[in-house]
Formats: structure tokens, C-alpha cells, sequence
């Protein structure tokens, strides 16, 4: 490449970074300023350095890692019961064809279904507890990998689980070597989407009845008109899908999987 | 299978279900306070249709639907033009409207109500904010792949 062509390719990224950071920046000031620049009372936005504030209060009295570990373990639940049963559901739709016949209808309407309106009925079926929370994550997550572990098996080319019982491989050498690689993708795009679900699923639950967890931190901020407290669940919630998105990325690099763009089918 | 037994198989499961619940729940088996048997739905579903109140419910909820829907696919199609267009500024915005798309939106609903009230404009927000950020970045993608 030559010298020009770099320079002007550096120019560029260097316009990017240095615009994003002025945004965010940016926007931080114009947030912390709102009151004064726009007139906004901070009852209703907050500033960040309230919010800061209150993240050091909630930390100083040991609540702060109280309200992240409760939801991420009902996240962390919901995520482990729905993957194993969704996987579950999927590898028997997939491979068996009577089931895939006669349950497929039942899957694609349970998909469509908005689960999140089941949310209160959850209430009176498991309680107030952590079972709740968990039932509200894996009820959305179990669909989702279901349906990708399932359009996986579609997607599995005929043609070399063929070639290779011609061959002589036995069903579990068919299902390792080949089912399994051609289904991995898919069950990673599953997985990803899976993960903010169940999330959701949590925090929805603990705006329904808790005592903890971020979803609680945010119902009660909002109870006691304390937005600095709202704001500080919300800007944790961003920080943990942050997190997410990135190990997701960096897994997704490593293994080399393409970012599937099937996730938008699914439904909360 | 055969086609018709596979409908005749699908059919029995949900007429199966149905009865079974009823059933349960007229005998005890399952409590009828936490699954209300299927005939209680439907006699309730006849009662609110006669006392207007079920139309009134679900209208409410298709009108913001279809208000948040149509205000978010509008918006979210011409921010997504404009940043197909203008390859700077959606590189620089990128990683922000990532980040929002990721927020739980449900999430946003207490705050939401704090903003905007308790009437329909806060619910029509909050499907806005659905609805706008997956046009946004679908849009982008598709005039990103042309």
C-alpha cells in the first residue's frame, strides 16, 4: 500500500475515534448540565455525577454487588434450565421426524407468542422468589433455543449425512461430526440472543415482586421518585449487556463464527 | 405421516390440552385459582364483550401498538437512509446505537411512565423505542449490503 493511501486511511479512523468520544463526552456534559442548559429539573434526568453519587451510597452500604449478583444469577438460571431444555427440544424436532411434523405449528406460535404478558401469571405459579425470576428467563430463552437449535438441523446438508452412513458411520459418528458442526453456528446465534432474553426475563420478573436485583433497584427508584436510583440500574443494565456483546464478539472472533443476522426473528 | 394424521395428531393435542385442564380443574387435580379452566375464560370473555369493556382493552392496546409502530418504522427508516448515506457519521454513531439497542427496553417502562405519564403517549414511546433502533440498524445494514 502506498504512503498516501495510509495516511488518508489513519485520517479516517482517527475521525471516527475523535468523533465518537466528542459525542459521548458530549453527551455526558450536556446530561450533567441539563438543568442549566435546557431548563430540565433534575427530578426527571438525573446527572451523571448524581448517579455516581448514588452508585457510591448503594456500594458504601453493601448494595450495590447485592442487586448485580441477584440478577445475574437469575439470569445466569434462566439461561442454563432454557439452553438445556430448549437444546433438548431442538435435537428431538430436528431429528425426529414425527415430532418435527406435529410440534413444528406449536413451536412457531409459542415464538409469536408475547411470553412477557405471561409474566404476572408467573407470580401466582412460582411466588415472589428467585423460581419466578428464573421461570420469566427461561421461558423466553427455551423458545429461542429451540427454534435455532432446530433451524440448525434444517440446514444440515443431506447430501453428507448420506456420504457418510454410506460409508459406515455409525449415528453417534453422524451426529459429532457432522450434525453437530453444521448445527454450531446457529446455536451461537441462538445463544447471543439468548443471553439479553433471559436478562430481560429477569428484570421483568423483579419489576413484578422482589426484594433485590436491578430490576427491583429501578421499580423502587421510580417508587420513591428518585431518578438518580432509575438511572443507576439503567446505566448498570447498559454496562452488563456491554460486557456481553463484547466477550460475544471476541468468542464469536475466536471461534470464527459468522454474526448470524437470523436473531431478529425471535420474540420476547 | 401423512398429511391428515398429522393435522388429526396436532388437533387432538390441542383438543387433549383444553380438556384435560377443564377437566383438571373441575376435579381438583389442578387448582382452579392459579389456572382458571378454559370455560371460565370463555364465559368471562362473553361478559366482557357484553359490558363493552373487552373492545375497549383491546383497542387500546392495537391503537398503541399501531401509533408506536408506524412512528418508529417512519423514523427509524429515515435516520437509517441518512446513515446509509453518510459513512462517517455512522461509524461514529454506531457503536452508540448498539449500545441503546441493547439496552433491555422493557426496562425504560418505569422511567418512561416518570416522562411521558401514565396515559397512552408513555406506551407509545416505548414501542417508539423498540420499533425505531431495530429499523435503524436494519436499514443501515441492508443499504450497508446493496
Amino acid at each position: 500500500m502506498s504512503a498516501p493511501a495510509d495516511d488518508e486511511a489513519a485520517a479516517r479512523r482517527w475521525t471516527i475515534i475523535g468523533g465518537r468520544v466528542a459525542l459521548g463526552v458530549g453527551m455526558i456534559v450536556l446530561w450533567e448540565h441539563s438543568a442549566e442548559l435546557f431548563g430540565i429539573n433534575p427530578f426527571w434526568l438525573s446527572r451523571p455525577s448524581l448517579v455516581l453519587e448514588t452508585a457510591i451510597e448503594f456500594h458504601a452500604q453493601g448494595d450495590l454487588w447485592r442487586h448485580i449478583n441477584a440478577t445475574v444469577l437469575e439470569t445466569a438460571l434462566g439461561l442454563l434450565s432454557g439452553c438445556v431444555i430448549g437444546i433438548t427440544l431442538g435435537i428431538a424436532l430436528g431429528s425426529v421426524r414425527v415430532l418435527r411434523d406435529v410440534f413444528e405449528p406449536f413451536l412457531l406460535v409459542a415464538n409469536a407468542f408475547p411470553k412477557i404478558a405471561m409474566a404476572p401469571l408467573f407470580l401466582i405459579w412460582f411466588g415472589i422468589g428467585l423460581a419466578m425470576k428464573v421461570a420469566v428467563a427461561f421461558s423466553l430463552v427455551f423458545i429461542v433455543m429451540a427454534l435455532s437449535t432446530y433451524s440448525g438441523f434444517r440446514m444440515v446438508r443431506p447430501e453428507l449425512v448420506n456420504n457418510a452412513r454410506l460409508m459406515g458411520a455409525s449415528g453417534t459418528q453422524i451426529f459429532t461430526k457432522i450434525v453437530l458442526p453444521s448445527i454450531m453456528p446457529w446455536l451461537f446465534a441462538g445463544f447471543q440472543v439468548s443471553i439479553t432474553f433471559a436478562l430481560i426475563g429477569a428484570v421483568l420478573g423483579e419489576f413484578i415482586a422482589a426484594q433485590e436485583g436491578l430490576g427491583f433497584m429501578i421499580d423502587d427508584g421510580m417508587a420513591s421518585f428518585e431518578s438518580s436510583i432509575v438511572f443507576l440500574g439503567l446505566v448498570l443494565l447498559l454496562i452488563i449487556v456491554w460486557l456481553i456483546n463484547m466477550t460475544m464478539e471476541w468468542l464469536a472472533r475466536r471461534l470464527g463464527m459468522e454474526q448470524s443476522s437470523a436473531t431478529a426473528a425471535y420474540n420476547t | 405421516m401423512k398429511r391428515p394424521w398429522i393435522v388429526t395428531v396436532q388437533l387432538f393435542i390441542v383438543v387433549a390440552f383444553f380438556a384435560s385442564w377443564e377437566f383438571g380443574a373441575r376435579n381438583g387435580v389442578i387448582n382452579p385459582e392459579w389456572f382458571s379452566p378454559p370455560a371460565a375464560v370463555v364465559a368471562r370473555l362473553f361478559n366482557e364483550l357484553a359490558a363493552g369493556t373487552l373492545m375497549a382493552h383491546v383497542s387500546t392496546t392495537t391503537l398503541e401498538t399501531l401509533a408506536g409502530f408506524i412512528a418508529g418504522v417512519v423514523g427509524g427508516v429515515a435516520l437509517g437512509i441518512v446513515l446509509g448515506l453518510m459513512d462517517r457519521l455512522r461509524e461514529i454513531l454506531m457503536p452508540y446505537l448498539m449500545a441503546i439497542y441493547g439496552i433491555p427496553r422493557p426496562a425504560l417502562a418505569p422511567i418512561f411512565v416518570l416522562w411521558f405519564g401514565i396515559g397512552i403517549f408513555s406506551k407509545v414511546m416505548l414501542i417508539f423505542s423498540l420499533v425505531y433502533f431495530l429499523i435503524v440498524i436494519y436499514v443501515i445494514a441492508a443499504s450497508a449490503g446493496s
